[in-house]
């Protein structure tokens, strides 16, 4: 094997010293953070090591203690009151965002590309105004989205009534009541809408992943679809049989970086949370965060939250990527068979 | 081996390059993060507020600089409420790059005062003499003074007496602004007097009062007669039958006569928005409200009117905000920032503060100045209301037990969820967090 000149390493450094000061020893930090009681000063001093006492904090559920119809029904399933309430709020709420926003996002993103697979005049144009909610991304969006959501003058909710208006004489031919009193949402107002809302937000900014499914689907060799359409395929059956066995590795992708990232969800729960929303919003970030660095500062309790976020997405996506074998069609090593 | 020796030059200057690179790169960061390695009259003053209060203190720091030659203040600003200037506040503490003088309000201040110095020298007979008693005290810690009040304000009640014309109006008979000595009846009255649905679409166009956060309740609950702890904040004291009637009426303003507007009412509404607007008739607030207002339409009309008188008599809470000074500071940027703090409590700087009427000056003879020569009625009553202020004792992780209230009480609040009073008493003092903050709370809820 060819030696490669020392010279390369010239090229390397900077991304190892990124990596190494800014990746590997913030994450050694926490890891030790999270052993440790720091009581808001990080002074050697000050700092007292507790062990794993914060993980049992986070995750201990007290078996004896009778649920309250205000409890939430997860406690139910938890089999007690979890001594960090919040804590579990935050996991919930952040599992309910991620399978919702993944799920979704992945068929709307897909659906999205194929639609603009198609070869016709101005595509490109639509291709960037698809893709443009993501380059906007960031706190503009999320405050664009909570005044569209504003429950009396945002867009959406005078969009509904005008809906209501135009359904009012069919329904008041049907039922005898017309839609006067049929209720908009409060979306970022109210606990139960709240969490749709920002699910509806996040499908928006589809880009990226509409993006690497376009990509997969235009390396689909066409001459397989060729030989189909001979054989009297339909559109569905090219789908189903070709392009999307084809596209699993895009599939695999995006799935693996939208659980992460949607799990990372930051941005939209600190920024648009109220107190009717009743915690509905309080992401696991957030939390993260609210616990790190607001009051009460407890930065050592906040590491370990960080790392038991970092074991959940391996429990999640390990097993993704170990099942991918299965499931995911590798081109390169079927060509070398 | 030829064994020749030589210099090397080419590293040698690839060295110095990177080294130069690098401290241009870094010496700010350093400078900033390390300021106690370097001891110069330069010192860090940080605060927040608006636009206005970035022209005081910018202002401030002139005077300061022009008449202390060889010192340097540098301005740091935090925009907009102290909640995110709290949060920087300990984020500095953490990292150690906290400001040499700091803005600090009372509420945050015994969490964070471990970290300030002794400024108890400046405290002269006549500087306490002349500074506002309880002011001083509250900013007292472990037998220390750790920091020296420079400005309070207290809450009283704002009214837009465009509301009160148009629900005079719409009603058919006069709605009368409040009187001196109103009864929480005749302010349960005129609030409900104030809210108007005018097109009568079922929605409410005009409410009578808005009440934003807990906090602004308290007035309220002391002049019921009720309290949040005892005096020295150990003790959990919401309880009791003067409780229950405070929370009472609390719950019925917002869910029973629909007088205080719910979140989802009022959709990413600020309360002075709302009040200039003439959504709501009555709002609570404190001094710093007036600037705003006197920019607006309603400078010359909108009228400012004391707490009602409750069961308990007529008691509103005043808060102050204190500055202070960095612990661990070397010999001439600490002598600097004492002299930057003796100057902020002196009688011309006290007198700019009071001016402005954003807030009441700590120097009890300043307090003239608030007023003004043209002895506005709405600056007068802030200050008589000094006779019935208090401060509420300061409670032990604020953050947190802010955060449990508030959770509680939209449970009291929620119109679609029948609530008994008693037992949000009784779940909010068997809540874990108040628990672990306060001992005998349960004996708190016997009472």
């Amino acid at each position: 094997m060819k030696r490669q000149p020392r010279q390369v390493w010239l090229f390397v450094l900077p991304f190892l010293a990124g990596f190494l000061f800014l990746t590997l020893v913030p994450m050694a930090a926490s890891l030790a953070l999270s052993f440790v009681r720091t009581d808001g000063n990080l002074s050697l001093e000050a700092v007292t090591w507790v062990g794993l006492e914060h993980y049992r904090d986070a995750l201990e559920v007290d078996g004896t203690a009778a649920l309250t119809e205000s409890d939430p029904w997860y406690f139910g399933v938890l089999g007690g009151r979890p001594a960090d309430a919040r804590f579990y709020r935050a996991l919930y709420n952040s599992l309910v965002f991620t399978v919702f926003t993944v799920s979704l996002g992945l068929c709307v993103s897909l659906a999205v590309a194929l639609l603009l697979n198609r070869r016709a005049r101005g595509m490109s144009v639509v291709r960037t105004i698809v893709y443009l909610p993501h380059v906007l991304g960031g706190v503009a969006a999320v405050m664009i989205w909570s005044w569209l959501f504003n429950p009396r003058f945002g867009w959406i909710n005078q969009c509904l009534r005008l809906v209501y208006d135009g359904l009012d004489p069919l329904v008041m031919w049907m039922t005898g009541n017309g839609t006067g009193d049929w209720p908009v949402p409060a979306w970022l107002h109210s606990p139960l809408w709240c969490k749709p809302a920002v699910i509806i937000m996040s499908i928006w900014t589809m880009g990226p992943a509409m993006l690497v499914f376009l990509a997969a689907i235009r390396r689909v060799p066409p001459d397989l679809h060729q030989a189909a359409r001979l054989d009297g395929a339909g559109a569905w059956a090219r789908f189903r049989s070709i392009t999307l066995p084809q596209i699993t590795p895009a599939i695999l992708f995006n799935l693996v970086f939208s659980c992460i990232f949607s799990m990372q969800a930051f941005n939209e729960s600190y920024l648009l949370q109220n107190s009717s929303q009743r915690d509905g919003l309080l992401f696991y970030v957030r939390y993260i965060y609210e616990t790190a660095f607001e009051s009460p500062y407890r930065i050592g309790y906040g590491s370990a939250l960080a790392w038991i976020l970092f074991a959940i997405l391996l429990v999640v996506i390990l097993p993704l990527v170990w099942t991918s074998r299965k499931w995911v069609h590798d081109a390169l090593s079927e060509g070398s068979r | 081996m030829s064994g020749r020796r030589f210099i090397p030059v080419r590293p040698l200057i690839r060295l110095g390059i990177v080294l130069v690179i690098g401290w241009w790169l870094f010496r700010d960061t350093h400078a900033r993060h390390f300021p106690a390695s370097t001891d110069s009259e330069i010192i860090r003053f940080a605060h927040f507020g608006g636009a206005e209060d970035f022209a005081l203190w910018r202002s401030i720091v002139d005077s300061f600089e022009q008449t202390h030659p060889g010192a340097h203040v540098k301005q740091e600003y935090i925009v907009g409420f102290a909640g995110r200037y709290n949060t920087k506040l300990r984020q500095q503490i953490v990292s150690h790059t906290l400001p040499d003088v700091a803005l600090v309000q009372l509420g945050p201040f015994h969490e964070l005062a471990d970290n300030f110095a002794d400024v108890g020298r400046i405290v002269t007979p006549n500087v306490r003499e002349s500074l506002d008693a309880v002011g001083l005290v509250a900013f007292q810690h472990g037998g220390k003074q750790l920091g020296l009040p420079i400005s309070g304000g207290n809450l009283l009640i704002y009214c837009n007496p465009e509301c009160f014309e148009k629900a005079g109006n719409h009603i058919g008979r006069e709605v009368s602004l409040p009187a001196d000595d109103w009864t929480i009846s005749d302010f349960h009255r005129i609030a409900t007097e104030l809210t108007c649905d005018f097109d009568g679409d079922g929605a409410i166009d005009q409410f009578g009062y808005w009440q934003t956060r807990w906090v602004y309740y308290l007035p309220f609950l002391w002049s019921f007669g009720a309290d949040i702890t005892d005096e020295t904040s150990s003790r959990w004291m919401l309880m009791g039958p003067e409780a229950q009637q405070a929370m009472s009426f609390y719950r019925e303003l917002v869910t029973g006569d629909r007088v205080c507007p719910r979140e989802d009412e009022v959709p990413q509404l600020f309360q002075d928005v709302g009040f200039l607007t003439g959504k709501v008739g009555m709002c609570i607030n404190g001094p710093w409200f007036q600037p705003f207002l006197a920019k607006t339409r309603l400078a010359d009309s909108y009228v400012v009117a004391h707490i009602p008188i409750g069961p308990a008599g007529r008691v509103t809470r005043i808060t102050w905000d204190a500055v202070v000074m960095r612990d661990d500071l070397p010999p001439l940027r600490r002598r600097a920032a004492l002299a930057f703090i003796e100057f902020l409590i002196s009688a011309p700087v006290q007198d700019r503060i009071a001016q402005t009427g954003r807030a009441l000056p700590a120097r009890t003879e300043s307090v003239t100045r608030f007023i003004g020569d043209a002895n506005d009625p709405r600056r007068r009553r802030f200050v008589e209301a000094l006779s019935y202020s208090r401060t509420q004792p300061m409670l032990p992780a604020f953050g947190v037990i802010d955060r449990t209230i508030n959770r509680h009480l939209q449970d009291l609040l929620d119109p679609d969820r029948p609530c008994d009073v008693q037992s949000f008493l009784i779940e909010l003092a068997s809540d874990p967090v108040i628990g672990e903050h306060f001992t005998d709370q349960t004996r708190g809820a016997d009472q």
